[in-house]
Order: structure tokens, then C-alpha cells, then sequence
């Protein structure tokens, strides 16, 4: 099967979303986390898919992944980091942190490190605001971040990701 | 429905409206200007754009008029300081990002923004920030996006509304159109990098409120202001939607956009009849008169063009009597041409050898022609489609064919529980709305007739009432018995237990209307058709009174205007037979002339008759014969036999090429007068554009060569040809052509009242194949094109430049083809390189090829002694 398809849960879950709702599209958003659960992003191929089992046009779901900057449209790192760069964190250097992220990974924002490891991305509040700055990393919130909490999660995420093959999730 | 009503005031006036009516609605129906950008009467309310708001007393802040609803005892302002001041609060916003490029944007003039930020706005905006700038990387000007091959997208100047999201969707069911990001960073485009492609995408840039969306045939071409704007009607379909041609003085006509006739059309388009019916323009046009002299074409002054065909005809008339000539026109023409046409030829040829069909292998005679006059007394207007529970398509791709129809069938499933079944060869595809298809095998269409009606009567589906007790209804029901079921399975592919499911369907529906492709009724087994289909609506008392319809499809702009006004060989104008005394003595006294006794020739007789040498002359008034007839090598047989061959054309089609003489037409946008659609509704069209120099109206082309061979019929302008003909029928004689108003007066044209009646029908299929050439070949038109005249056309040829042989994903598989391969189809006629198309709408073992390409004419592999035509396809 390719890799890129569905799995079997995957699609159990869609089709059971289906028929769960009055209104079919309160389908989208639950049906946009199955995607993502499954692959860590939300492309055009998956969401095609994805409508296909769950019956609705599949630029419904498009329309609703793009709202979203929290669902990646594109494949990421292992370890997502999306560092927030609103008020608070802003003031207290997240851009600088986003800086130093990006040149200690030698990557763009949004780009995948080499080893298939890392994907730094900037997004808006998440209402972390007391321990700013700081930043999500798949699912769990790192905070009060320096530059030396940021490499020492680093080396933790780079030895984990090597050695286990998958994130700690 | 609840019609209860609700009293209000609106800006000290008392409003009595239906009670689910939102306060602008309520505002609108009084004359009462509340400005908006968002709503559009056709569509959902979603309050998107804020510009609507007014304030209620009790209501604590102000509120959006468009989703908000009436209530009884509310008092609403439209126009107090704080509403005012909102307003241009909310433009003022609206125009943060908007680039204000108005100079150079093509909505100048007709763009809602400019013209309420004129009424309403901020003289100044206070933002000094930079504007959200939406570049596009390519070669065109500005930051336009194409979209499809017909729309642009200008994201700066858009206001975020999704009037075009929500048309696409909601009216038309398709979802090629989205609404991504958020913010600032809101924009429109096709989902996944697609294009924007359907059949009503003109529709978008029509209701865009500001210069967003552009269509291509418009853009950068000329100021609105500019042009002149005619109403018209579009030819392109039965349909008859209402249009305004745009033209200009030295472009000529250049574009049309919507004419809202709520009884047809509701204000929308679709592409074919928008874009695709501007080609009067195109450098193919025919300027001048011209007669062939050996090779090429000489071109005459009009006088003589004329004079040399006079002669002709005379010449042909001494020698082989007037029988030895024959005229086909078009579907195409007007009414008051048609009319005058069958004036010429009957008058001024004296011949009855008259017809105007002719991309048919049958043909409907004066016996079935007749029984289709009568079904037309059970038809409903195009307005009340969506109001039935069920609607039964049978025998055409409705959505292909019938585009606004369709757009009548969507609404109907949207918003009434509509459930549509659909029995064709090829599968139907209303996009987000459901049909439920029932495909049955080429050529197997009575078959699957037969077979519901066996189903009703087996299963006693019928109601008990009178007619359907006694020995005649038992005779009747005996006759079924004659077709085993499996005959029918095997001639129709569809099992006893389907049909019975389709048959059940229909008896139990509340109200149920059957709506009757032309491929059908005018298709091989066309007469037999029309009789199952009546005894279905018969039977299942859904014959129109008081419930149920049924609409028997016409597929051109005028067909029936055709059928009416006298082109068949055996109906003189106003359906009078050729053998209807009164009806006859009527028209010679207003013709003032005797009318040919003999009978007269259909097109394909007339062939025939061509074939033998019996028929010397030909006079071919808009029919492109050699590209429409379903044999090419036959036709261009027959035309090559004739001795004068008149072709009065719009364009140097390859008919025309192979003229004797050929004579200039105008379009429907160089001359005024009526079209009849498919409901019988009589529409009137104005002049939009003036004839190209030395270009004669058509009619008055007819008028003069009717002269000239001694009919002496003078007419002023078409209305006085219209005055003339209704005074032949009893149900017209009353239209007065300046009073036929915005909506078209629907007349049905027949002399008696519906009597239900249920035929006999006798089995017939035509389902056999052959081990050479397995697949069943259909054609037909795509939604883009009409025949050939959309060849004329470049928006039409860009959005399908080619023909493509559609076949099933399962063919594909087993041939082992890819999207775009070339193949080679192949009859015992002759074979074409075409792409390959893969479609759904295909069934396995089934082929369509289009029949609107020129340069890949579907009518080399036709046969016309096949009723149906069988290919192969090999990888080329």
C-alpha cells in the first residue's frame, strides 16, 4: 500500500464520522485531525481522500485546513516547533529566538532540517503569555525559553528522534 | 409554506411582508435602498460584508439586515446619523486593502464599490500603512491570476463577499471554487492548485461587486460606459434565457450578461450562451454576396447574387417542375424567418420539400409530430420545475444539453427535497446534488419504457379511477404481455428488479414530472418513445392535471419556433397541416396565392431524392449540412450532385464552400425578432449590433428573392412579418409583439384540450453489436459548444479546443489508457485520432465523442442506414 493512502484505521474513523453529525460538515474539523494524526500534516492528496470517504466536496475541507494554521499543509520535522511570536513572547525576544532556531538548524521557516528531524514555523498566540517566550513542540508547550533551554531540548529532541525513530507524542 | 404575513415600520413606513423575510428583503420590496454587497435575492444570506446595517429600536447595537428577519411591531432605520456613520465606518474598512486602481480596473463603471463608496464612503481613508499586495507571478499585467481559461482573479481589489463561492456552490453545485486562509490573508481560488472550470463560471464575474473577477473575453478590451446594451435572447439552447448584448460602435458585439427573467432564467448564464454566443465578429464571417466560378468565389453586389439565383430556381422549376427543389433551414433562425422562409419556399418556390432538421439519422413525420403537439398540452413552465417531488429525466444529458434547466433541478433538490431520477445512456452529474442514475444500454430506451410500464400494471401501481377499469384498459395492459422481461433486461441492461425499482418511484411519487431529452423523442425509436411516455404520465396520472407534467425537451434556441412556424414538409405555419382545409384557405387568402398540392420531403427524403437526381436545387438557410449530417461521405455525396446549391449562411462553414452561390445572414444580434424556447414561451429580441457594410437582414434577403421569383411580399421590419403570422393561430392572434414584455408570453400553439389516452406500443430495440467494432458510439454536444457554430468562437474553442473520446475508467483499464492518449476510433466508415478523455459519466462499454469539432467530424464514422454506430479503439 502507499504510503501516502489512508490506513485502514484512518478510514474507519472518517466513515464513521460521516453519518455522526445532522449537518455532514460538522465532519470537517474532526476529519482534518484524523488526517493529521495519521501523516502530521494535512496535503491536497490526503484531504481528496479524505473527502472521498466522508462524502463531502473536498474543497470544504481545503477551505477549512487553510483557516488553520495549527494543521501544516506540507510534510514537517519529526518535532514541529511553532514559536509563538505575539505580544508577550515578542517582547521578550521571540523573534530573535526564531532567529537563533533557524540558524542553529541552518533551515528557512518551514523547511525540514536534512535529517528529517526539525520544522520551525512562527504562529500566533497560544495563550501562554505568563512564560513567554515560548514555543509548541508537537503537543507539548516548552516555556520560559533562553537560548541555552533551547539547546539543551534540542540535543534531548535530536537524541530521542535518532534513537526511537519517532516522536515522543 | 407558512404565508402568514408581519407588519413592521421601516423609516416611518408600515411594511406588511411574508413572515421569513429578512428586514432588507422587507426593505427592497417597498423601494426602500438599504446598500449591500454580500446578498444576491438567489442566494443564502451569510452577512459577510457588514454593509447592510440598520438600526432597530430595542436592539442594542445595529444589525445586519440581510440575516436578520422580520418581526411583527419592529421599527427599523435606514438612515440615521448613526447608520450613516457605520456605513462609512465599514467602507472605510472594506478599503483598507483595496488597491483603489480604478483607472485601470476593468469594473469601473459598473463595480457596486465605487458607486456606493460614491454614495456612502469616506471622502479620505486615515490608513497610511501598507496595503496587503497579492503578486502574481505571471506574464500578464497587474497581479492577475488566471483561475480558468475564461476567469481572472485580481485578489487586491477583492472585499472577501463570496457571492462567487456561494453562486458556484449553492446554485450550481460545484466546488471548484473556494475560500482559503483567513484575515487579511482571506483570497478566492480553485482548490488544489485546479482550474476554475464549469459551465457557470461567468456567473462569478458577473456578481462580483468589484473588479475582482474579470472574464476574458471582457477584460481590457473596452470601458463599459462605451457600449450599447440590447436585450436579447440567448439561441444557444431551448432554454431561452434573457441576456443584454453589449456592443460597440467599432468592435460590435462584445459581450452579454444577464437579463433577470425570474420565469426562466433568475439572472444567471451559462458560459456557452455568455461567451460562446459572440462570434459575430469572427473574421469567417460571410461579407458579401459571392457566386463560384470554377474554384473560387467571386463576390457580387446583392442584385445580382439574387438575380442568378431567381434564375436558377426558375430554370429548375421549367425544366423538372418545383419539386425538383428543396430548402433546409436552422433551428437557429427566428420565428419571423422561419415564417418567411416557409413563405419563399411554399410561395415563391412552390414546393413543399421544406424542413430544417438535419443532424438526424430519423425523423419525426406529420403522424408523430402530431402526437408530440398534443404531449405539449401536459408541459409545465420552467419555473415550476422546482417545485415537484420527483423529476424523471429520461434520454439526454440534461446537464449538457439544457444548462439553466438544470440550474432549476438543483434548486428544486437544495431546497425542497427534490429527488431526481435520471434514465439515459450516459450517467448525469449535477455535481454536489444527487441524481440517481439509471443507465441503460444504447438503443434500449423503449425497452426500459416497456419495462416500467409493465412493472405499474404487474404490481397494479395505478389508481382505480375509471379510465383504468374495462375492457379497453385490459386490452391495453394485454399488449404489455407481449414483452417478457427478459427481452427487455437484454435490450436495456437494466434488471426486472431496477426498472422496478425506478418503476415504483415514479407510480408512488406525489407529483412527479418527466422531463424528455430531444435524443429521445427524435431518436431512432422517437414516435414509439413519445407514446410510452405518455402512457407512463397516463397511467401514473401525472399528466399534468391537476398534477405531474410532462416537458418534452428542445434542444436549440428555436426549434420549436422551427417546428411552429412552418419548416416541416407537412405543418404550414401555425401548425396548420398541408391537408387542414380551413387552415390552408386561411394562409392562401393571406398569402394571396395558391399553395403547392404535393407532398413534400423531410431532409433525409430529400437526400434521397438529391441522391436520384430528382432534386436538382437546394436552398440551405443557416444549416451547416455537410458538418451536421450523420454521414459525411453521403452528404457530401448528395451535395456535390446538385446543380444550384444556395447557401445563406453566417459563415464559410464547408457547407458554404461547396456552394453554388452563397448569400450573407445576420446573427441574432444584427436583427430584431422572436425565438420560442422550449417551454413555447415567445421572447423578443432587439438589434444589438449593426450588420457588417453590405451585410441585408436576413429577411429582408428572403423578402426580396421572393419577389424576385413573383411572390409579391413586402415587408417593413420583422414586427410586421410577427403581426402577420399570429393572425394564423387562433391561441397567438392576440400577441401584440410590442407588449410581449420582460418575461416572453408562453403559447402552446394547439387547437384542443389534453385527452389522456393511453397508445399501444409496439417493442422495438436496436442494441445489436458487432465482434469487429464492440463499442456503442454516442455523440452529442458538449456544454460548451453548439454544433459548429461554436467553432466561431475563441472562449468556447479555449475552454475545449478538441475533441476527446470519452470512455469509462473500466474501458480505460482494460485498453490500458491514460488520460490525453490518442487513440484510434475506427467504424466501417472511416476513423478519427482523438484524445481520450476518462469520465465517469461514461458507462463501460460505451463511447462518446462530440460532435463539434470540424477538424475531427464524428460524422465520418457514421452511417445513416445504422441506427446506431459501433467503433473501435486502438492505441494509436
Amino acid at each position: 500500500m502507499n504510503t501516502m493512502s489512508l490506513s485502514k484505521e484512518s478510514i474507519e474513523k472518517l466513515q464513521e464520522l460521516k453519518d455522526k453529525f445532522p449537518d455532514r460538515r460538522t465532519a470537517i474539523l474532526p476529519a482534518l485531525h484524523v488526517v493529521y494524526d495519521q501523516f502530521g500534516y494535512v496535503g491536497d492528496e490526503q484531504l481528496k481522500e479524505a473527502a472521498e470517504v466522508v462524502e463531502l466536496p473536498y474543497v470544504e475541507l481545503a477551505e477549512n485546513a487553510s483557516f488553520y494554521t495549527m494543521f501544516p499543509k506540507k510534510p514537517v520535522g519529526k518535532y514541529f516547533i511553532q514559536v509563538c511570536t505575539n505580544l508577550s513572547c515578542a517582547l521578550l525576544g521571540a523573534d530573535s529566538l526564531v532567529d537563533y532556531l533557524l540558524e542553529k538548524l541552518n533551515v528557512k521557516l518551514g523547511e525540514i532540517t536534512p535529517d528529517g528531524l526539525f520544522t520551525v514555523v512562527t504562529v500566533e498566540c497560544l495563550g501562554s503569555c505568563g512564560s513567554a517566550p515560548m514555543m509548541q513542540v508537537n503537543d507539548e508547550y516548552h516555556e520560559n525559553l533562553t537560548r541555552e533551554r533551547v539547546d539543551e531540548l534540542l540535543e534531548e529532541f535530536r537524541r530521542e528522534g535518532t534513537k526511537k525513530g519517532g516522536p515522543p507524542s | 409554506m407558512d404565508n402568514s404575513k408581519v407588519k413592521l415600520t421601516i423609516d416611518d413606513r408600515e411594511v406588511e411582508v411574508p413572515k421569513d423575510s429578512t428586514i432588507l428583503e422587507a426593505a427592497l420590496s417597498v423601494g426602500i435602498d438599504i446598500p449591500y454587497f454580500c446578498w444576491h435575492p438567489n442566494l443564502e444570506s451569510v452577512g459577510a460584508c457588514r454593509m447592510c446595517l440598520v438600526e432597530v429600536e430595542k436592539m442594542p447595537k445595529l444589525v445586519a439586515s440581510c440575516v436578520n428577519p422580520v418581526a411583527e411591531g419592529m421599527v427599523v432605520h435606514t438612515n440615521t446619523e448613526k447608520v450613516i456613520k457605520a456605513r462609512e465606518k465599514v467602507l472605510e474598512f472594506v478599503l483598507t486593502n483595496h488597491p483603489l486602481d480604478c483607472p485601470t480596473c476593468d469594473k469601473g463603471g459598473e463595480c457596486d464599490l465605487q458607486d456606493l463608496t460614491y454614495d456612502h464612503g469616506p471622502m479620505m481613508t486615515r490608513y497610511r500603512e501598507d496595503k496587503v499586495r497579492w503578486i502574481v507571478d505571471t506574464h500578464y499585467r497587474f497581479d492577475d491570476l488566471q483561475l480558468g481559461p475564461l476567469i481572472y482573479r485580481n485578489q487586491n481589489r477583492c472585499i472577501t463577499c463570496f457571492r462567487c463561492v456561494r453562486i458556484t456552490r449553492e446554485i450550481f453545485g460545484y466546488s471548484d471554487l473556494g475560500v482559503f486562509g483567513r484575515g487579511s490573508k482571506t483570497h478566492i481560488s480553485a482548490p488544489g492548485g485546479e482550474k476554475f472550470l464549469n459551465e457557470f463560471s461567468g456567473n462569478t464575474v458577473e456578481y462580483c461587486p468589484v473588479g475582482a473577477l474579470t472574464a476574458r473575453n471582457f477584460r481590457y478590451k473596452i470601458r463599459p460606459w462605451l457600449c450599447e446594451q440590447t436585450p436579447t435572447v440567448c439561441p444557444m439552447c431551448g432554454d431561452g434565457c434573457n441576456m443584454t448584448a453589449w456592443s460597440h460602435q467599432r468592435k460590435g458585439h462584445i459581450r452579454n450578461t444577464s437579463r433577470r427573467n425570474d420565469s426562466i432564467d433568475e439572472g444567471m448564464l451559462c458560459d456557452r450562451g455568455r461567451f460562446g454566443s459572440v462570434f459575430s465578429n469572427h473574421p469567417d464571417r460571410i461579407k458579401s454576396p459571392m457566386i463560384k466560378e470554377g474554384d473560387t468565389f467571386r463576390e457580387v453586389q446583392w442584385e445580382e447574387a439574387l438575380g442568378f439565383i431567381a434564375e436558377g430556381i426558375k430554370k429548375i422549376k421549367s425544366e423538372s417542375g418545383p419539386e425538383a427543389l428543396g430548402g433546409i433551414a436552422s433551428d437557429l433562425v427566428s420565428n419571423e424567418e422561419a415564417y418567411l422562409f416557409s413563405r419563399l419556399m411554399r410561395q415563391g418556390v412552390g414546393t413543399n420539400n421544406l424542413d430544417f432538421r438535419g443532424d438526424r439519422k430519423s425523423l419525426l413525420g406529420a403522424g408523430a409530430l402530431k402526437i408530440l403537439f398534443e404531449m405539449q398540452k401536459m408541459s409545465v413552465p420552467l419555473e415550476k420545475v422546482a417545485s415537484f417531488d420527483t423529476v424523471f429525466v429520461i434520454g439526454t444529458d440534461i446537464a449538457s444539453t439544457h444548462p439553466i434547466y438544470t440550474m432549476w433541478l438543483k434548486r428544486g433538490i437544495r431546497k425542497a427535497g427534490l429527488r431526481v431520477l435520471a434514465a439515459n445512456s450516459r450517467k448525469l452529474d449535477f455535481g454536489i446534488y444527487s441524481v440517481q442514475n439509471f443507465t441503460y444500454r444504447p438503443g434500449g430506451e423503449l425497452a426500459l419504457l416497456l419495462g416500467l410500464l409493465k412493472v405499474i400494471v404487474k404490481e397494479k401501481l395505478y389508481s382505480d379511477a375509471g379510465p383504468f377499469r374495462g375492457g379497453q384498459f385490459s386490452r391495453w395492459a394485454n399488449s404489455l404481455q407481449k414483452t417478457n422481461y427478459d427481452t427487455i433486461a437484454a435490450s436495456c441492461g437494466l434488471s426486472e428488479e431496477r426498472i422496478s425499482i425506478l418503476a415504483r418511484a415514479l407510480a408512488e411519487s406525489e407529483n412527479c414530472l418527466f422531463v424528455v431529452g430531444q435524443d429521445l423523442w427524435e431518436g431512432p425509436l422517437g414516435s414509439s418513445c413519445l407514446l410510452a411516455i405518455n402512457d407512463l404520465a397516463v397511467l401514473t396520472e401525472n399528466n399534468g392535471n391537476p398534477r405531474g407534467g410532462v416537458n418534452l425537451l428542445f434542444d436549440s434556441g428555436n426549434y420549436l419556433g422551427a417546428l411552429n412556424w412552418g419548416l416541416t414538409p407537412d405543418y404550414l405555419p401555425a401548425r396548420r397541416h398541408r391537408e387542414d382545409k380551413v387552415g390552408r384557405e386561411k394562409i392562401e387568402s393571406l398569402w394571396n396565392c395558391r399553395l403547392p398540392e404535393a407532398e413534400g420531403f423531410d431532409t433525409i427524403k430529400m437526400l434521397e431524392q438529391i441522391r436520384k437526381g430528382n432534386i436538382k436545387g437546394l436552398y440551405l438557410y443557416q444549416s451547416d449540412l455537410l458538418c451536421d449530417f450523420p454521414d459525411w461521405e453521403y452528404i457530401h455525396d448528395c451535395l456535390s450532385k446538385l446543380d444550384l446549391l444556395i447557401v445563406h449562411e453566417l459563415f464559410l462553414t464547408e457547407t458554404a464552400k461547396m456552394a453554388t452561390v452563397i448569400l450573407p445572414a445576420t446573427s441574432f444580434v444584427e436583427t430584431e425578432g422572436t425565438f420560442t424556447n422550449t417551454e413555447g414561451r415567445i421572447q423578443r429580441f432587439q438589434r444589438g449590433a449593426a450588420p457588417s457594410k453590405g451585410v441585408r437582414e436576413s429577411w429582408q434577403t428572403l423578402s426580396r428573392l421572393a419577389q424576385k421569383l413573383g411572390a409579391e411580399f413586402v415587408y417593413e421590419n420583422p414586427p410586421e412579418i410577427f403581426r402577420e403570422m399570429v393572425t394564423l393561430s387562433s391561441d397567438a392572434a392576440g400577441l401584440d409583439y410590442d407588449k410581449l414584455g420582460a418575461r416572453g408570453r408562453i403559447v402552446a400553439l394547439a387547437e384542443r384540450v389534453f385527452e389522456p389516452a393511453l397508445y399501444e406500443v409496439e417493442f422495438d430495440s436496436y442494441t445489436s453489436g458487432d465482434s469487429d467494432y464492440p463499442y456503442p458510439l454516442l455523440t452529442g454536444d458538449l456544454v460548451y459548444h453548439l454544433r459548429h457554430l461554436t467553432n466561431y468562437n475563441e472562449d468556447m474553442m479555449l475552454v475545449a479546443p478538441e475533441a476527446h473520446l470519452e470512455i469509462s475508467p473500466e474501458d480505460a483499464k482494460s485498453l490500458e489508457l491514460k488520460e490525453d492518449d490518442t487513440v484510434r476510433v475506427e467504424s466501417a466508415r472511416g476513423a478519427l485520432e482523438v484524445k481520450v478523455a476518462i469520465s465517469k459519466k461514461s458507462p463501460p462499454g460505451v463511447v462518446f465523442l462530440p460532435r463539434n469539432y470540424s477538424d475531427k467530424n464524428v460524422n465520418k464514422l457514421r452511417d445513416r442506414e445504422k441506427t446506431l454506430d459501433y467503433v473501435r479503439i486502438a492505441k494509436a
